[in-house]
């Protein structure tokens, strides 16, 4: 008898064990996939036994692509001069945005690293073009340690320059020279970036036939002498959509701004104009999706902190704005254009959009903040989006685009753009 | 029914369930090693006829490998001072270079990965191999040690070593420790700024798409090649200011050079 209840828990144990590897050799088959598609709470099981990596497995939060720099602008051209002089050009395409990714830490330990600057010539800036470089231009001037910190590195001598172009060179003697050119004048700095990571960077960038206006055989005398002259293989159109959808509008301002709109407080203008009345400023928004933002008493924008100098005012404008368009966004990027003074004493920082690195026209431009005693007194943004379209194969060759230029206006630069052209925006060149 | 004939029957019909699963599951992998085993022969015969030869063993079987994302540890830099020289504090150089500096060495870490260490003096009784391995256990970094080789310099004998992250070679990571006639040594080269953070699965091309995209690059990029020799998996670390990657990559050896891939989308990559 003891024998036989031996035998039989033997036996309840051998099915529990057949049961449980039956299962677990269905799971190994087809069978649960070709029931989950009739039963999709079972693809859990199906996923659990082949082995999936589960929702948890993939850890850490990653930052953001593109949150690699908080940079409020990006460079509008990239040369890469390999020692043959033979150049590399990023310009108006998405290759400009790969390119400043691979250079930004380079470039960042270089001017980071700088000694003091020295003042030097011309001359000795197009040799220094002319050997193995890393060349890279801005539409603006910016103060270097802005650039620095926007980089996310210290420095270790602050200088208080500015420059809209930048450059990493090789001498003859294998050092690492940081170089600057702005209104200011051209100037060098020792760093401590070593030659061979700077050659091992130009060595990843093939010469793509790039030259500068300066370096052309003819018929770009009278253009700017530094517009880079790069056919890229293709452009696109833009389509644009507003982000702010009329019939959600309320509940997404609240959540943007974190209004106490008042109950009641709305009304459309003739032109269409919503305008929200809150208690501590108006917000207006245009059909054409630009919305502007009066502030009537302290805005919480600068977190209580007043702002003065123009690096904090460009930081917390662009920090802003991109806050408000986070998550709806399209193809565009928000890029620092200005600051200038206005009438009443305060400052404008103004902003625009760009699609691969070709400025997107509009009227009063992308954005603009107004400061008025170290606090925002008004704020302004167009909130649509910008989605690349079909391809467009009328753009004028980038040399004839600069011989034009010169044509036109001594000294003048061909400059690729986004202008409205009925429902979409169509890539043209213009003079600056 | 007696419940032990109804058991003895449960029993019966579970085991037969077993038997038939395992029997499809086998046959399921027979069928898929015959079937990898005609595609690697299909493609052997398709290079073949494009003039290069590649043996079928050298082609991999389908991988998959993770995207990861790394941080910069300036904690894990401090702790690598802390063992091989001693306590020091790291000087800010601008750049986000840091140095340290005691009366054992001197070393600079840079925002990228690369390093140098210099040791007044160290022991190397046991030879540069083991000295190499025995310091790159003591700081954590794995290698690959089927990819190092030695060298000599007048009186100076180095090691090169490749880094590796869970046994697939970092190939832009590459150590080498310099041994001096006076006793004195450097290790220097690159590493993973800090621990990869796994992102999850990378989108790769199959192996013949990717094999097969290859040859297209080779033969409209004018490259010379007519052997393929190797063909393996291993990542490339991209750094950017405020964090850094790891991206796959495969490397395929040929007579003619070595080549890198991408693994999504089978172009060549030039770095």
């Amino acid at each position: 008898m003891f024998r036989n209840k031996r035998r039989e828990r033997f036996k309840t144990v051998l099915i529990v064990v057949l049961a449980v590897s039956s299962v677990f050799l269905a799971g190994k088959t087809d069978i649960f996939a070709r029931l989950s598609e009739s039963a999709p709470a079972l693809s859990y099981f199906r996923g659990l036994f082949a082995g999936e990596m589960s929702p948890g497995e993939a850890s850490g939060s990653r930052p953001a692509e593109g949150s690699s720099s908080t940079a409020a602008e990006s460079p509008c051209t990239i040369v890469i001069t390999n020692d043959n002089g033979m150049r590399y050009g990023a310009q108006y395409s998405r290759e400009l945005t790969d390119t400043y990714k691979k250079i930004s830490n380079i470039i960042g330990e270089a001017f980071g690293s700088s000694g003091l600057p020295e003042e030097s010539t011309e001359k000795a800036w197009l040799n220094a073009l002319s050997r193995r470089s890393v060349y890279m231009e801005y539409r603006t001037e910016l103060p270097i340690a802005l650039l620095v910190k926007w980089f996310g590195m210290s420095m270790l001598n602050r200088n208080e320059k500015s420059a809209s172009r930048f450059m990493l060179s090789v001498d003859e003697n294998d050092f690492v020279w940081a170089w600057f050119s702005g209104e200011e004048g051209i100037f060098k700095s020792s760093t401590a970036v070593q030659e061979s990571s700077l050659t091992q960077l130009i060595s990843e960038f093939l010469p793509n036939g790039a030259y500068f206006a300066f370096e052309a055989q003819r018929g770009c005398e009278r253009t700017e002498p530094y517009a880079l002259i790069v056919d890229n293989p293709e452009y696109f159109a833009l389509n644009s959509e507003n982000i702010i959808h009329f019939d959600s509008v309320r509940e997404q301002i609240e959540q943007l701004f974190g209004l106490n709109i008042l109950e009641g407080a709305s009304y459309t203008e003739k032109n269409g104009t919503v305008v929200f009345v809150g208690t501590d400023g108006i917000l207006k928004l245009r059909e054409d999706g630009v919305l502007s933002y009066a502030v009537s008493g302290k805005s919480d924008f600068t977190e209580g902190k007043l702002v003065y100098s123009a690096d904090e005012m460009i930081e917390t404008s662009y920090a802003m704005i991109s806050k408000m368009r986070s998550g709806r966004e399209g193809d565009e990027i928000l890029s620092f254009s200005g600051i200038e003074r206005t009438e009443s004493g305060g400052y404008q920082v103004k902003f625009d959009y760009y699609v691969n690195g070709t400025e997107i026209i509009m009227p009063d431009g992308a954005a603009s903040v107004f400061f008025e005693n170290g606090d925002v007194s008004l704020l302004r943004v167009c909130m649509r989006k910008y989605e690349l379209g079909e391809e467009c194969s009328s753009v004028l060759p980038a040399l004839q685009a600069a011989a034009m230029a010169g044509g036109l206006k001594r000294g003048g630069r061909p400059c690729l753009v986004y202008a409205e052209s009925g429902a979409q925006y169509l890539p043209s060149w213009t003079v600056e | 029914m007696e419940a032990g004939k109804i058991k003895n029957i449960i029993i019966i019909i579970l085991a037969a369930l077993n038997l038939s699963f395992l029997a499809v599951i086998v046959l399921d992998l027979n069928e898929t090693r015959y079937a990898e085993i005609r595609e690697k022969t299909e493609l052997v015969s398709f290079f073949d006829a494009n003039g290069i030869y590649i043996d079928a063993d050298v082609i991999p079987g389908e991988v998959t490998a993770g995207n990861f994302y790394l941080t910069r540890d300036l904690s894990q830099e401090k702790n690598i001072i802390n063992v091989l020289l001693g306590q020091a504090e790291p000087q800010d150089q601008g750049g986000n270079i840091f140095y340290y500096e005691n009366e054992n060495g001197s070393a600079f870490f840079r925002n990228n990965g690369e390093f140098e260490i210099n040791f007044a003096h160290l022991d190397d009784t046991e030879g540069a191999q083991k000295t190499a391995a025995s310091l790159l256990k003591k700081i954590n970094i794995s290698y690959d040690d089927t990819d190092s080789y030695t060298e000599e310099h007048g009186d100076s004998r180095s090691i090169s070593m490749l880094c590796t992250w869970q046994n697939v070679p970092i190939a832009n990571c590459r150590l080498t420790l310099t041994i001096f006639a006076g006793g004195s040594a450097q290790l220097a080269g690159k590493r993973p700024v800090g621990t990869p953070q796994r992102m999850g699965d990378c989108d790769m091309l199959g192996i013949n798409t990717m094999l097969i995209r290859f040859l297209d690059e080779i033969k409209s990029g004018g490259y010379v090649c007519d052997r393929i020799e190797d063909v393996d998996l291993c990542y490339i670390m991209r750094s950017f200011p405020s964090e850094a990657s790891l991206e796959p990559v495969w490397q395929i050896v040929t007579n003619g050079g070595t080549y890198r891939v991408s693994v999504g989308s089978g172009e060549l990559l030039n770095d």
